[in-house]
């Protein structure tokens, strides 16, 4: 339902102008903030998203791991009461880092959505840091590191020798969480939490005039700021290698998620996967450079030999499954995130974004641009 | 569950889940498991792939064309007390899967083959397996099995999509009347299919800890609501006695899985040092005789908002990994689970409303079982 949605793109003005009702409103405000609601009377739950955009903050050798500690202490809330007022009405919270954005979303029964709102208000507010919370979260961390898997450890490494400093984790190390001050924190939320930066999102079962006002309103709430800064540039090595215990992982440099060619290579990945036992494919959709992952069990010896040795003919073969793959990957990505979720992250990477141009690609790639992907990923494979 | 209607006909029911917007048709057939069935989990597992790989009427390639419209590829998952073949079709190609469907239930061949992966289960979720690899399977071993087990007492089928009940009856009727399960092909030579051990992906440091107690299927509500207070969520027990208070794990959770028999709830933590077991428990104790009314609250909201309106955070899992969402593919496991174990069909409302009725009396005394195991 949500690939099939129509947008409607306002863009930044002072004062919104008035709007129709069409299936979805995303809307610029004044401060630079964004707002988008997409209403679906079929939804059973609602899904409020605030999306940070990691422009200005991001992971750098010296910070990276500090957006990540500073969405631990963000969650907490100032009374510290988040989780439990959700809970207590069949809600939760959930909070994600990514590298282009830092993600809050609170799901929440629509007869509740009050209570979200309250809540978002809370999380925008300054948070209070001491070293103690700081202590707590640190903890906290170190076992979330600990629990890091290694398709995501591979995926991690992989980022890194193809693009550098700029491909650091945002998870962070725990060496690196243990030189963050309440102050640096502050810093970090001043710079990534500023308006310009902020998308909040909304699905479910709402009224799109009501809902748009009360998000416009909680959102006009942020100062705003002249100019808002652009990402830094991150630029990739080439197609890329790297072992790990079990694994071998092959990392292929994409551009924006609704590039044919970016399609090309994740189909190329999933339909090689999708019959090798095993396997696992690691992409999250950005506009920016990314990064795609392949990676093979390195008890199958005989892949390398044989995924190198791919006739043209086999290659138009598994063009067709692996089409269908990534448009099955497609809808079960929207599924598991949500559309809320998705949106505000696209969005956060810059306006004018959203998944459906993803499906549009996929439609739009080319045999061509297949091969082409296959032959990136035989310069992966002899590396 | 919307529209959910069942068909018993000869011993082996169908139940056909509707969904008006689904985009593809999806099918489960889910052979559950039973006492004289004492072969481990690789065999059923290579059993259930063997039987999804090819048949009589439908070679690997026909599979594969017939599939393509979904973009997936069938999936074979074994649990404790089922195993399931599941796969897709396009909405228009209804009928051309329940001919297949049928095809793998009467006719499969069963020759054995590389282990498949549907995809590879996380750390976490590979936890919550409870089966163990014994290295090699032959065909041989499979036929047998087939004719031991697959008998249409044992077979539950589901249909989930936007599909008319009457017509899907009807067609598996027709295929599927005259079964006596009794007929298969058997391949020759016989050779040995080895399994490797499923390959799980390390963790960087931490490792998995669980607790784990059964209960009877007619415990399923207090089961349910003691599984949500006990781990789901940052209210939870496991989340104030291992991360806030011992500051032991990052994550943990509770999950409510079917058993050969009854239900089997786990706790289920992750930890970069030794727990102390002991302790952990009493702590968890300590926990459970602190709930009130408002965990009562907390925990019935949640499994409301879980259940009916899909919240994701799934606390019943079918196997190690299907959890119990609103995919198709996990309703209609779910719905030919239920039905296999209950004789009728799973009714949402029916569940809430025992849900509701749980006491917390009751919920206090499963959840010192399930701490105390």
């Amino acid at each position: 339902m949500f690939l099939a949605c129509v947008v409607l793109a306002l863009s930044c003005q002072a004062k919104p102008p008035t709007i129709g009702q069409p299936p979805y409103l995303r809307q610029g405000l004044g401060n630079g903030a964004t707002i988008c609601v997409i209403p679906d009377r079929q939804a059973k739950m609602c899904s409020l998203v605030l999306a940070a955009s990691s422009r200005g903050s991001e992971d750098d050798t010296d910070s990276h791991g500090f957006r990540h500690l500073l969405e631990h202490v963000v969650a907490r809330g100032h009374a510290g009461d988040v989780d439990q007022r959700l809970e207590a009405v069949g809600g939760m919270l959930l909070a994600s880092t990514y590298r282009d954005a830092t993600v809050l979303e609170i799901l929440i029964p629509p007869e509740h959505l009050s209570l979200a709102l309250d809540i978002m208000a809370d999380l925008l507010r300054s948070p209070r840091i001491s070293d103690s919370v700081l202590s707590q979260e640190i903890a906290s961390i170190r076992e979330e590191l600990a629990l890091v898997d290694e398709p995501a450890r591979l995926a991690s490494l992989l980022w890194q020798i193809c693009y550098g400093r700029s491909g650091l984790d945002p998870l962070g190390t725990a060496e690196q969480l243990e030189r963050a001050t309440p102050q640096t924190l502050m810093e970090v939320f001043e710079r990534q939490f500023r308006a310009s930066n902020l998308v909040l999102t909304l699905y479910g079962p709402v009224e799109l005039d009501r809902e748009s006002s009360q998000l416009r309103a909680l959102m006009s709430r942020i100062p705003g700021e002249p100019n808002r800064s652009e990402f830094q540039a991150r630029k990739a090595s080439g197609p890329v290698r790297a072992v790990s215990e079990t694994f071998v992982g092959y990392g292929l440099p994409v551009g924006s998620f609704r590039e044919p060619e970016t399609a090309a290579t994740l189909a190329l990945c999933l339909g090689l996967a999708r019959d090798l036992p095993g396997a696992f494919v690691v992409y999250t959709p950005s506009k920016r450079p990314g990064l795609i992952t392949l990676g093979v069990p390195s008890a199958d010896t005989g892949w390398k030999q044989r995924a190198a040795r791919f006739s043209r003919s086999d290659l138009e073969r598994l063009f067709l499954f692996a089409r269908a793959s990534c448009l099955s990957w497609a809808a079960r990505e929207t599924a598991a995130m949500g559309p809320a979720r998705i949106q505000a992250l696209l969005l956060a990477q810059g306006p004018d974004e959203d998944f459906a141009k993803f499906s549009k690609a996929v439609e739009d790639m080319s045999i061509d641009q297949f091969l082409e992907a296959y032959e990136a990923l035989k310069v992966a494979i002899s590396r | 569950m919307m529209g959910l209607l069942g068909l018993m006909f000869g011993m082996a029911p169908i139940t056909v889940v509707q969904h008006p917007q689904a985009a593809v048709v999806n099918f489960q057939i889910v052979v559950r498991a039973t006492s004289e069935v004492r072969d481990g989990f690789d065999t059923r597992r290579a059993l259930a792939e063997a039987m999804a790989r090819q048949t009589d009427d439908y070679g690997p390639a026909a599979i594969q064309r017939i599939l393509l419209g979904s973009g997936d590829s069938s999936t074979v998952s074994v649990g404790p007390s089922a195993f399931r073949i599941g796969f897709s079709v396009p909405n228009q190609d209804w009928m051309l899967g329940i001919s297949l469907a049928a095809s793998m239930l009467r006719s499969p061949r069963l020759v054995g083959g590389p282990s498949r992966a549907n995809r590879m289960p996380s750390s976490w979720q590979f936890g919550l397996l409870t089966g163990q690899a014994e290295g090699a399977v032959r065909d041989q071993d499979l036929s047998a099995l087939f004719q031991r087990w697959i008998q249409p007492e044992n077979v539950f089928v589901a249909v989930v999509g936007d599909v008319d009940p009457t017509l899907i009856e009807r067609a598996w009727l027709k295929r599927m009347a005259d079964w006596n399960g009794t007929r298969t092909r058997i391949e020759l030579p016989v050779r040995a299919s080895r399994l490797a051990p499923p390959s799980v992906p390390s963790l960087r440091s931490a490792r998995i800890f669980r607790l784990s107690a059964e209960g009877n299927d007619s415990e399923i509500p207090e089961l349910a609501l003691a599984t949500v207070a006990l781990g789901v969520g940052k209210t939870s027990t496991a989340f104030r006695v291992l991360r806030v208070q011992r500051h032991d794990s990052y994550r943990q959770e509770c999950v409510l899985l079917p058993a050969r028999r009854g239900w089997l709830v786990t706790v289920q933590w992750a930890q970069s040092s030794n727990p102390n077991l002991q302790e952990v428990k009493s702590d968890l104790l300590r926990d459970v005789d602190r709930w009130d009314g408002e965990t009562l609250r907390r925990s019935k909201a949640i499994c409301r908002s879980v259940l009916e309106r899909g919240l994701r955070w799934p606390f019943i899992w079918l196997d190690s990994e299907t959890p119990v969402d609103r995919s198709l593919a996990s309703e209609g496991y779910f719905a030919a689970i239920w039905q296999s174990r209950y004789g009728e069909s799973f009714d949402l409302d029916k569940f809430l409303a025992s849900i509701d009725s749980v006491s917390l009396d009751g919920l206090k005394a499963i959840a010192r079982r399930i701490a105390n195991s």
